[in-house]
């Protein structure tokens, strides 16, 4: 018997050990089908499976701590970054700011829009006995659309049109309003935590200023290789991923926002050349599927007890958030030179929340755990249910204008 | 269903159409943005109309009936300038040339009408690789029996019209070595290529009376003909034009028509026949292909020279008509063309070779097609 044994040393010993990337692998693969099958039976978009899967996941205790998220250089942290830089930097890339300059209607939306969401909610979560500060925080989060949601249910379905277009200009603006006004809020937060007021301005002020110095190195050096190498051939978006990874190092080191810069860098990028940038969606299959990660990974992360803790106020913001929105489009729509039944369709399209929303209460978490884990409570919930909700009435609101084929 | 009479009209009037490109401003692809600049569009006054087309990315403008090149001009500049506008409030370009030189045609949306769900149905993946651009000319004539010989005499200068006109070099991102492209995706119709000889009225509505009768076509509409009669406005309509960069160049163009209209039903340097069709598909094909380097074989006498040659020969012969009809302007920039400038086909590729990319050619072409 011993000697069976001995001879067959080269077996790994009973019971096999259950190891990180044997779970990573299984997530993996119960997301890739849980969306193949939300779209094979439903037609619906696949990152509601991925999210789904995401949660489910998070929920069985695989999942990852917001503040660490922002903290610690984790493999997910990295995918998530990377995941996230990639989809601003192209979505800051396709926002054409001269259509804001040839209809002011739109400027004007969107400022309204984000302004009446932030109003209505803190007003809501004041009124529901909350205190002011945490109030405004989430009504700083409630501001954005999820820039991911659009890009990937438009680019699923291959929309077309004038609502398509708009929501992405909408969704862009809105997160950086939003971050924006959260550099502000974090800065309020080193104010009330005891530092003092000069920690309070300056901090905004060095993440604004660092965060655009540094868009505007990585647009330049864009810029720089464009005329040299096709960046529309898959082969050449290498460099692209890899000036976006050296990007996202610099920022964590510095401190730096991680939603701002690619942002800007793309925003910058698209308007200092009328010269058209065409570069493959995401950046290629690579892109594509850290894209398609950063929803497993924020369903993940979104803390379970605060998505069940937050219930009956979740369904409460998400009704006024998507009220707000849809009443200043159906007030603006018209004039901006969409049809009422368009205007109608692209409020609704605007509720989508996801990994930017999330990116922004983990930025508090990491900092102060306690504010963050009560803004947590208020957010996830919502973060979770618009994450479900969003990508469908995404595809609703296209479907129904006639920008997603049959 | 009955062919109605042929209308009057005041003769050597003209009408233009002109079939536009939609693009997105972000790639310059082809958009499905037409019916959102027709609802932008439609409380606008304008000289003539906005209309849609099969594919929700084209859109079709058209003046009123005008009494020359400077009438006409005036008014496409007015509806152009409207629709620019419109098209800048929605974030979309507008642009000439007979084909989009890399959209995908499999993506191509069709208008939401019940006539172009019909075709669509009917002709299939033709009716998205339809999504072509052309130029149309009216030209008012007298009576039927005049429309049908001016149409006919008028189909010996066809290749001068493709050549002048041509601005498709390029499809589905590939230069295809043609100056004009957009007639190839034509040519597959089933009713596409010449209207049959006949001469006087009578019979063309007993043709017409036997094509009805087969139940193959319901109308003129059906018809692709390369010039058809249009008995309700009392027009023949030339339709082998792309549409060209500019309005100018498309203005230019009709008044070139128009003049050598005058000059064949005021000089009859020839008598159409039956014959002269011989050589019809060669000399449009070799314009086609290679513009004013095209050959050109004259039907008459079976010479072959350059059709850059005839249409200099033509434009020498029609000058006093051009001054007459006002149209002396139009036939020198087309001379020019002619000899040195080149045609669209020309600028297109130039500019490629010069920029490399597509969509920013396509940028371009929006950009002249403002100014």
């Amino acid at each position: 018997m011993e000697n069976t044994i001995d001879a067959l040393f080269f077996l790994p010993s009973w019971p096999l050990q259950a190891d990180g990337i044997l779970l990573a692998a299984l997530t993996l693969v119960s997301a890739a089908l849980a969306g193949e099958a939300l779209f094979k039976f439903f037609r619906w978009p696949r990152i509601i499976g991925y999210s789904l899967v995401g949660m489910i996941a998070g929920a069985l205790g695989f999942g990852v701590q917001a503040g660490a998220l922002v903290r610690e250089r984790s493999a997910f942290a990295i995918v998530f970054d990377m995941g996230m830089a990639l989809l601003l930097f192209e979505v800051g890339g396709r926002v054409n700011l001269s259509w804001l300059r040839a209809n002011p209607w739109l400027l004007a939306t969107s400022i309204a829009e984000a302004v009446l969401t932030f109003v209505a909610v803190t007003v809501l979560i004041i009124s529901l006995g909350y205190d002011a500060t945490l109030a405004t925080a989430t009504a700083i989060i409630m501001v954005a659309t999820s820039p991911a949601v659009v890009m990937r249910v438009t680019a699923e379905f291959k929309a077309q049109g004038q609502l398509s277009e708009r929501l992405l200009l909408l969704a862009v603006l809105s997160t950086v309003y939003a971050v924006v006004a959260q550099g502000f809020l974090l800065g309020w937060l080193h104010h009330e935590y005891g530092h003092n007021l000069w920690a309070a301005l300056l901090h905004p002020l060095y993440v604004f200023g660092g965060s655009a110095l540094l868009a505007f190195v990585l647009a330049w050096a864009v810029a720089w290789f464009e005329p040299h190498i096709d960046l529309r051939d898959e082969h050449a978006s290498l460099l692209v991923l890899g000036l976006l990874l050296l990007m996202i190092a610099l920022l964590r080191a510095f401190e730096m926002s991680v939603l701002l810069t690619p942002l800007l860098a793309g925003m910058w990028l698209r308007h200092r050349a009328a010269r058209p940038l065409v570069w493959p969606r995401h950046f290629g299959s690579v892109g594509g599927v850290l894209v398609l990660l950063l929803f497993v990974i924020t369903g993940m992360s979104l803390s379970w007890s605060s998505v069940l803790g937050g219930g009956a106020v979740a369904l409460v913001i998400v009704g006024v958030r998507s009220l707000a929105k849809i009443s200043v489009l159906a007030l603006l729509g018209p004039p901006s030179g969409l049809s009422m039944r368009q205007s109608f369709a692209l409020g609704v399209a605007l509720c989508p929340m996801s990994a930017v929303a999330f990116a922004l209460t983990a930025q508090i978490a990491a900092r102060y755990a306690e504010f963050g884990a009560a803004l947590g409570a208020m957010v996830f919930s919502t973060i979770a249910i618009l994450e479900l909700l969003g990508p469908l009435a995404v595809k609703w609101s296209l479907r129904r204008s006639g920008e997603i084929q049959p | 269903m009955a062919l109605e009479s042929f209308a009057r009209s005041r003769p050597f009037t003209l009408g233009v159409e002109l079939e536009l490109q939609v693009v997105g401003s972000h790639d310059y692809d082809l958009t499905p943005g037409a019916p959102d600049l027709l609802r932008v569009v439609a409380k606008k006054k304008l000289p003539g109309e906005v209309k849609p087309e099969i594919a929700a990315s084209m859109i079709e403008i058209s003046t009123g009936i005008c009494t020359g090149y400077a009438d006409a001009l005036a008014q496409l500049q007015e509806t152009r300038d409207v629709l620019v506008e419109a098209a800048r409030k929605l974030g979309l370009g507008l642009c000439g040339g007979g084909a989009h030189p890399f959209q995908n045609w499999s993506e191509q949306r069709i208008f939401d009408a019940p006539r172009f769900h019909q075709l669509s149905e009917m002709y299939g993946y033709l009716s998205k690789q339809f999504a072509v651009f052309g130029q149309h000319v009216h030209i008012g004539c007298p009576d039927a029996d005049g429309a049908l010989q001016l149409l006919h005499t008028l189909s010996r200068y066809i290749p001068h019209f493709i050549a002048l006109s041509a601005a498709s070099p390029f499809v589905q991102a590939t230069d295809t070595g043609f100056d004009s492209a957009r007639l190839n995706s034509i040519q597959a119709f089933p009713f596409a290529g010449r209207a049959p000889f006949v001469s006087r009225w009578a019979d063309f509505l007993v043709y017409f009376e036997k094509m009805t009768r087969t139940g193959v076509v319901e109308g003129m509409k059906d018809f692709y003909w390369d010039i058809r009669p249009k008995p309700e406005f009392g027009t023949i309509e030339v339709r082998v034009m792309d549409t060209p960069l500019t309005i100018e160049k498309a203005a230019q163009l009709a008044a070139y028509i128009q003049t050598v209209a005058r000059w064949q039903i005021q000089e009859k340097t020839f008598v159409p026949e039956a014959d002269d069709y011989l050589v019809y598909k060669f000399n449009r094909f070799q314009a086609c292909r290679l513009g004013f380097e095209g050959i050109f074989v004259d039907p008459k006498t079976g010479e072959h020279r350059s059709l850059r040659e005839d249409i200099i020969a033509t434009l020498d012969a029609i000058e006093s008509h051009a001054i007459e009809l006002k149209t002396d302007a139009a036939c020198q920039a087309l001379r020019e063309d002619a000899t040195t400038k080149g045609n669209g086909a020309t600028w297109i590729r130039t500019l490629h070779k010069q920029e490399k990319q597509l969509p920013e050619v396509v940028r371009q072409q929006c950009l002249r097609w403002q100014t």
